[in-house]
């Protein structure tokens, strides 16, 4: 980003090139978090990330904050700025830019560069063995197990397994979860059943 | 025998010694022992007491015994106190990498204690540790010599203030027990190496599943957790140690670094729980040590539980086995405990999502400890030496049994062992040794085999087991032999042994040789006799090297004229005569029962084709031969299977109607399919783009299970008129097999158009126009497999109906020397030919057929015989007609075969040249002759002309030579040593035999190899020895032969 700041003759105000989009997946639409991710994780740069139209996570366009102008100008300069992302939830970020586009692809279409990123207080553990399994659950901030908490473990291609709550030693008790070679095979491409 | 110049070493040391000796049964034996080298007169030895949570002290537990384990009293001993530390530093290297550097620093911190041995040679002490942190104890003493003996042990010592472990970069912590064996009841403590002040933990015990689970708080002034035991855990569990920990107050985060972001750590560590309580203590008693042969000996068993109570329900398997059996091979399966109590893996795998929020490399695989042993399944097979075998003795309410063993004829030692089970958790064994004698022993020394004409001096021992001297007349005779065995006389002092022997030759044309050897004392106190049989193999085999297999329809004519390098006297011509072809393959069932070699698919072929009982032994022993994946394997001892070997296994035993144990072919089946889908890889042998001609017989195998689906074929690019033959049987197979392929009929209608279009016929024999692609023979397919399941396919489908006939005539012109050319297709052929006649060969077989030869004529009346008859005719003395007649309905099949034995003169270099040479490893003196006792390194050097996969390399040994090296008692470790073979051409599989040496290979590249192997020479003689081969099994125009010279051996 510095770069192409810097190579630009004019010093315009670089979000006039750059447009950033985020959508929110609640907590109470989890199983969505695994197709997100990963079409995150096979995201092309010339294709939206949020192209395939999903009506019920609409993005919204957030407003990008004004560099530093103290930063600006020294050679490799770069500044970290915040995107706000309120409250629990699965967040997939997207930048867009066809200054890049041009720069990077050769052609004057944006180019996209998506991260998802998950906002959240709770940690879950799980220990996966041949004949018993367990879940634990705790907080991030003090480190202290979560009673109540809702587990469900999911297969890759989004099945769910096993739904079920912690204790209040925040753990979860699982009797059977199938054994590797039963579960579908997802790497980043097309998922292939066991 | 004296050894000098020992090194010095101030711990416990080991020499390894072997002696040699001839036994009675004339091989050489090896025994070996190890004797301990002792530091000093006193042997002293160290552990640290509690030191977990100890804090501010440490405890030395100190004992000094002398070298036969007795305690010493008053010795004085010292404790030192050694400060370790490691350092490990990344360095930056050339071109951005890093590599990482440890050092490990010991330096001396201090005494912790003296001081002088109480009356049970121990020595406790306590004291301020001189330093804190990794410290090793180490505990000397000087015995009254002034010879020093050491001892150390690691522990970790507390400070005063809280405990502080250093973070490193992994996501690991050390979780230490303080011991590594603990007894149920007990309590386990565990330090856990915590880099936080303070945390909260998961501990959980895992074992193939989580077993127990709690959540403690962990504070850095003492971060110990304790363990009940719980006797369930037996043999080993996993302590397992989650520790996380919050956001640490006061660090605020910056946008590019969080230093007080939650971390959590991981620790695994695995104990040992003992299993006492399971084992109940069994003791063997008999009413004698020594019995005679044929008497019964009176066995007394009892058991006790731990606690010293009679194990409730209990009951014992007795077993009285030869100890000669178990010297070569201890067996473990005795100790029913040992197998059940085998180390368990872990098997819990570990993953958190704290990373996903706080950023950190995950560890999902890595959480996994080394895995554990199993699977290991125990395989009893020689039973032969086995004298008493009762599987269930009830004991009685006091714990006690007592059974009778009627004892045989051998003069031997013999294991008496009770395995005692009570209930599912008592397991316990005990044994005792008995001896048998008699007071005058003939123990025969004959080797197992001996070749036509070897010249050797077999030998007996005689033993005198009385008190007196005895005069011993010995006689013996030999069933082949035209004399008997000279008499002679010998004097035997009390106790002692001599050997007799006899110069002889073995004849011709015998199988076996049934020996018998008669002692009597003079005075005719004593007397024994005992019977051997020997086998006899001929130095030149007699072999089929022409063949005809035709039908009978008019008068045939076939010259016959026996070879001029043809050993005189030996093969003729046989002609049979068969009603229907099935029966008359007789060349191939010859062929195959003499086939040698002995991979799974060599086998199942041979199984297929003699379509004998041998199928039930082999698809019993199928699950020894399946990899983690289900895939067969050539050999049980390989590592991975081979999907080609699957699909053959799977496929031929469908197609004979055969089933594969249930658990096996499930396994089996899944296996395939988890390769066609890419699931698993297994590389071919040979580096080629084969792969959709892999996939394709897999699937022809699933088909005929009906496990293939259209999905299954979708990776493999369609097309036929690209493939080579098999591939293109294979996908008509397919088509035929599975009704939801798309385009189905089009396809069928291209492959079977592909096949006719490639289809040659010339003269007698049928050919295809691409057979010089067709030759896979690293998926073990040759144009013979495709003629003759493409004749399978036709009968099966009810195509080509007018054509069939002829075909098959065609693939039977394929034969040379009246089989086809690899284990494949005969198997193949033998199926084709079966189902053929049941199709095709339906008018019986009337009248009478003569075969006429040289004058002589023999008949075959189809009235009287019904299944045909085997004509036999000596070699006519020049080049004459068989001439052979049917007079009758039907047409018989004749096969008229020429056997001779024809002695390899010169080497032949058909792909591989071989040069053989022989080195002493041990030698009487430095001649140039073998004296008996020597040990031979004999050296194969072969040179292959191109590559190929599975080779076999066949040398034989003179007769009642043994090998050594293969790893049974009695065998020197030290005379094997520097054995060569090339290290990147390993053998799959070695079968030391009685008669030679073979070495099986999965790929032989272009170039020279070497296999070196090791015999000791039992026997004096001449021993005559059949040509060394070395062939490609699926290439069978590949091979190399070498004749060997007759092998002397002086007494």
């Amino acid at each position: 980003l510095s770069k192409l700041v810097n190579a630009t003759s004019a010093p315009r105000e670089w979000t006039e090139w750059i447009e950033g989009r985020v959508a929110r997946i609640p907590p109470n639409r989890a199983g969505e978090i695994l197709p997100w991710l990963r079409r995150v994780a096979t995201a092309e740069r010339n294709k939206s990330v949020f192209a395939a139209g999903d009506r019920q996570t609409p993005p919204v366009t957030f407003g990008l904050p004004r560099l530093n102008p103290a930063k600006q100008g020294a050679a490799g300069a770069s500044e970290v700025i915040g995107i706000p992302l309120a409250g629990p939830g699965f967040y997939v970020v997207e930048l867009s830019s066809p200054r890049l586009g041009a720069a990077l692809l050769g052609k004057r279409a944006p180019m996209y560069v998506p991260a998802a990123a998950l906002v959240t207080n709770l940690a879950v553990h799980l220990k996966w063995g041949v004949a018993g399994s367990l879940v634990w659950v705790t907080a991030l901030d003090s480190a202290r197990p979560v009673e109540g908490a809702h587990v469900t473990v999911h297969d890759c291609a989004g099945k769910a397994l096993w739904t079920g709550r912690t204790d209040a030693r925040g753990l979860a008790r699982i009797d059977a979860l199938p054994a590797r070679d039963g579960l579908p095979n997802c790497s980043t491409g097309p998922v292939r059943p066991a | 025998v004296t050894i000098g110049h020992l090194p010095l070493s101030g711990t416990p040391q080991d020499v390894l010694a072997e002696i040699e000796y001839r036994d009675p049964n004339g091989e050489t034996q090896t025994a070996s022992t190890r004797v301990p080298l002792w530091p000093a007169a006193h042997v002293v030895g160290v552990r640290a007491g509690d030191w977990a949570a100890a804090r501010g002290s440490l405890r030395a537990d100190v004992a000094v015994v002398d070298v036969r384990g007795k305690p010493v009293a008053g010795a004085p001993v010292e404790v030192e106190v050694f400060h370790r530390d490691f350092y490990s530093y990344r360095k930056r290297l050339v071109g951005g990498f890093y590599a990482y550097e440890h050092v490990e620093e010991v330096r001396r911190a201090g005494p912790l204690c003296r001081g002088v041995t109480d009356g049970s040679g121990r020595f406790e002490c306590e004291g301020k540790p001189p330093a804190s942190g990794r410290l090793v104890l180490q505990a000397s003493m000087v015995d009254p010599a002034g010879r020093r003996s050491t001892a150390n042990q690691e522990v970790w010592a507390a400070g005063d203030d809280e405990w502080w472990f250093e973070a490193r970069e992994s996501d690991r912590i050390d979780l230490v027990p303080e011991q590594r064996c603990y007894e149920p009841g007990d309590t386990g403590r565990l330090q856990v190496r915590l880099p936080f002040r303070e945390a909260t933990a998961l501990v959980t015990v895992d074992r193939q599943g989580v077993l127990d689970a709690r959540v403690i708080t962990l504070g850095g002034n003492a971060p110990v957790i304790e363990v009940p035991i719980a006797s369930a855990w037996a043999p080993n569990v996993f302590i397992s140690t989650l520790v996380v920990r919050g956001r640490v107050g006061g660090v605020q985060p910056t946008a590019l670094v969080d230093l007080g972001r939650p971390a959590f750590k991981l620790g695994i560590a695995e104990i040992k729980v003992g299993w006492r309580a399971y084992d109940p203590n069994v003791t063997v008693t008999t009413d004698r040590a020594v019995y005679r042969t044929r008497e019964r000996a009176h066995v007394r068993i009892t058991a006790r539980t731990a606690t010293g109570a009679p194990p409730p329900g209990g009951e014992v398997a007795v077993a009285a086995v030869d100890e000669g059996l178990l010297e070569l091979a201890a067996n473990p399966t005795w100790n029913l405990l040992d197998a059940m109590m085998r180390r368990r893996s872990d098997a819990v795998s570990m993953a958190t999502a704290q990373m996903h929020v706080v950023g950190r490399r995950h560890f999902g695989w890595k959480a996994l400890p080394q895995g554990g042993a199993g699977g290991r399944q125990p395989t009893r097979e020689l039973f032969d030496t086995l004298l008493f075998w009762r599987a269930r003795v009830p004991l009685d309410g006091d714990g006690r049994a007592t059974v009778e063993v009627p004892l045989n004829d051998a003069i031997t030692g013999f294991r008496i062992g009770a395995v005692a089970s009570a209930g599912e958790a008592l397991f316990g064994t005990g044994a005792t040794s008995i001896r048998t004698t008699q007071d005058l022993m003939v123990l025969p020394g004959i080797a197992p085999i001996a070749r036509e004409g070897d010249r050797v001096r077999p030998e007996v021992t005689l033993r005198n087991a009385t008190d007196r001297p005895m005069e011993v007349a010995v006689a013996g005779k030999v069933t082949g032999f035209a004399d008997a065995l000279a008499p002679r006389e010998v004097t035997l002092e009390p106790g002692q042994a001599q050997a007799v022997g006899w110069d002889v030759t073995i004849p011709v044309g015998v199988t076996t040789l049934r020996w018998e050897i008669e002692a009597a004392a003079r005075d005719g106190a004593a007397s024994d006799r005992v019977a051997v049989t020997q086998t006899v193999v001929p130095a030149v085999p007699v072999r089929v090297y022409q063949a005809t297999l035709t039908r009978v329809d008019g008068p045939l004519r076939v010259p016959v004229e026996r070879p001029a390098d043809a050993q005189a006297g030996r093969g003729g011509l046989t002609v049979t005569l068969r009603p229907t072809l099935v029966d008359g393959l007789v060349g191939v069932r010859d062929w195959m029962s003499r086939y040698p070699y002995t991979c799974l698919e060599q086998q199942v072929s041979r199984a297929v084709a003699l379509g004998d009982e041998r199928w039930r032994e082999i698809a019993d022993a199928l699950p020894g031969s399946q990899d983690k994946d289900g895939l067969l394997k050539f050999f049980p001892t390989l590592e991975l299977g081979s999907e080609m070997l699957t699909a053959y296994v799977l496929a031929i035993a469908q197609e004979a109607g055969w089933r594969l144990p249930h658990e096996a072919e499930s396994r089996a089946t899944a296996g395939l399919r988890k390769f066609v889908t890419g699931a698993i890889a297994r590389r071919g042998e040979l580096p080629t783009a084969d792969l959709s001609i892999r996939k394709l017989a897999a699937v022809e195998a699933l088909a005929r299970y009906g496990l293939a689906e259209p999905a299954l074929v979708d990776s493999i690019a369609i097309e036929p008129n690209l493939w080579p033959t098999s591939a293109v049987l294979d996908w008509w197979s397919i088509l035929r097999r599975v009704p939801a392929m798309p385009q189905r009929e089009p396809r069928l209608r291209e492959a079977e158009q592909i096949l006719r279009a490639r289809l040659t016929v010339q003269g007698t024999t049928i050919g295809f126009s691409t057979e010089r692609a067709d030759s896979l023979w690293w998926l073990m397919v040759t144009p013979d497999v495709n003629a003759l399941r493409l004749v399978l396919a036709l009968v099966d489908a009810g195509a080509w109906k007018d054509e069939v006939p002829r075909l098959m005539r065609g693939a039977l012109g394929r034969q040379r020397r009246g089989a086809w050319d690899t284990t494949t297709a005969n198997a193949w052929g033998a199926l084709a030919v079966a189902k053929f006649s049941r199709a095709y060969e339906s008018t019986p077989v009337t009248g009478v057929t003569t075969a006429a030869l040289a004058g002589a004529s023999r008949r075959v009346d189809w009235t009287e015989a019904r299944s045909g008859g085997a004509l036999a005719f000596p070699w006519p003395p020049r080049r004459e007609d068989v001439v052979v007649e049917q007079v009758g309905t039907g047409h018989p099949w004749v096969t008229i075969e020429a056997r001779a034995a024809i002695p390899l003169a010169a080497p032949i270099a058909s792909g591989y040249r071989i040069a053989k040479s022989f080195a002493p490893v041990e030698k009487r003196d430095g001649g140039p002759a073998w004296h008996r006792g020597d040990l031979v390194r004999v050296r194969l050097e072969i040179e292959a002309q191109s590559d190929m996969t599975w080779v076999v390399v066949d040398d034989p040994i003179p007769a009642g030579a043994s090998h050594l090296g293969s790893g049974l008692g009695g065998q020197s470790r030290i005379a094997t040593q520097g054995e060569q073979g090339t290290r990147l051409l390993a053998p799959a599989f070695v079968e030391r035999g009685f008669e030679g040496f073979r070495a099986y290979y999965p790929f032989v590249p272009k170039g020279s190899f070497v296999v070196e192997y090791t015999i000791r020479l039992n026997q004096s003689g001449r021993f005559e020895l059949p040509p060394t081969r070395v062939e490609a099994l699926y290439a069978p125009e590949s091979f190399g032969e070498l004749p060997n010279r007759p092998f002397t051996v002086a007494p």
